[in-house]
């Protein structure tokens, strides 16, 4: 709070860089979110490739990008304010390193899938898929999904709080 | 955890939630604005109900624990910046919810052409796309970011 306060105004222009690159990726976390979980209510191959689509498109065009500002942002904040070794901020960087893995190695990877195959389905015509229904219903985006949003709260919770310090 | 810690958590999640909302509700329509056919527009435009609903709630939330946290502070809610960030909140929901008339009529219209035989219609395509409706969620979102830069430099306060 105190830091907060006291910041120096030539700091507020790299404060508010970070808050809207972490806004933006919130919104569009939540927004892939949405969009995954709508197309795994749906068994149509063009509803589903459709939804899938606009996901990954976020993924690539708004989630990535956003979590790169916001991590340098970040870092560059923590580094003019010296709190490298404050726990909140080693536990904030852990935190974001697993939710990045998870976000890029799982969800991206299984949205992808789900989404050649939603397309290769619609191309051949199908209109009704029970093997699209299972592969958008599975565990991985019903599981990992839900956690990364935990996470989120979690870094949310971190950076304002910032216990112990 | 002090007071603080807890008010301004639930304010920044609030924030947060309200910008979620606004991102899903804009990516969905601009994604519909790139379809032709009914049935995928009305998925598309199903899908910013949940923006909508995100919205209210991180509306709700970001204004009263903004309040509460300001007096907390002993900022004071007559304080210039305060009352801006509250005028531009209201503004924010006003046009947003102006341009979302829009399209909701044009989804109600999507889901009535779906199932009349799903072929592209010029009259939906036009409702989509609505020049009026976009600027003023455009206007809804530049007051958002209004917002926040009043959060951050908060002129006027000591």
């Amino acid at each position: 709070m105190v830091v907060g306060i006291l910041r120096p105004a030539s700091w507020e222009w790299l404060l508010f860089v970070h808050l809207f690159a972490a806004f933006s990726f919130v919104g569009a976390v939540v927004a892939v979110t949405a969009a995954s979980i709508a197309a795994s209510r749906r068994d149509n191959p063009r509803e589903v490739a459709l939804l899938s689509r606009v996901a990954r498109r976020l993924d690539q065009l708004v989630v990535w990008p956003s979590f790169l500002v916001l991590l340098v942002a970040g870092l560059w904040l923590a580094g003019r304010e010296d709190v490298f070794d404050r726990t909140w901020l080693q536990v904030g960087i852990a935190l974001t390193v697993v939710g990045a893995a998870a976000g890029a190695g799982i969800l991206s990877w299984d949205n992808r899938r789900t989404m050649r195959r939603a397309e290769q389905l619609a191309g051949e015509g199908v209109e009704r898929s029970d093997e699209l229904r299972r592969m958008t219903s599975g565990p991985l985006p019903r599981i990992v999904g839900p956690l990364l949003l935990l996470l989120l709260v979690a870094l949310l919770w971190l950076m304002t709080a910032k216990p112990g310090a | 955890m002090s007071k603080y810690d807890w008010l301004l958590f639930i304010h920044v999640t609030g924030a947060a939630l309200l910008v979620a909302g606004a991102v899903v509700a804009g990516v969905m329509l601009l994604a519909a604005m790139r379809r032709e056919r009914p049935s995928e527009i009305a998925l598309l435009l199903r899908t910013t109900r949940v923006g909508v609903a995100l919205v209210g709630l991180g509306a709700f939330v970001v204004l009263a624990f903004g309040i509460w946290l300001a007096d907390y502070l002993r900022y004071g809610v007559g304080d210039e910046w305060v009352v801006a960030s509250i005028a531009l909140w209201a503004l924010s929901l006003a046009l947003g919810g102006l341009g979302g008339r829009t399209h909701r009529k044009a989804r109600v219209l999507a889901e009535r052409l779906a199932v009349q035989g799903d072929r592209p219609s010029e009259e939906l395509r036009r409702l989509v796309a609505d020049r009026p409706a976009l600027l003023l969620s455009y206007a809804s979102t530049a007051a958002v970011v209004g917002m926040l830069v009043l959060m951050v430099w908060k002129p006027g306060a000591f």
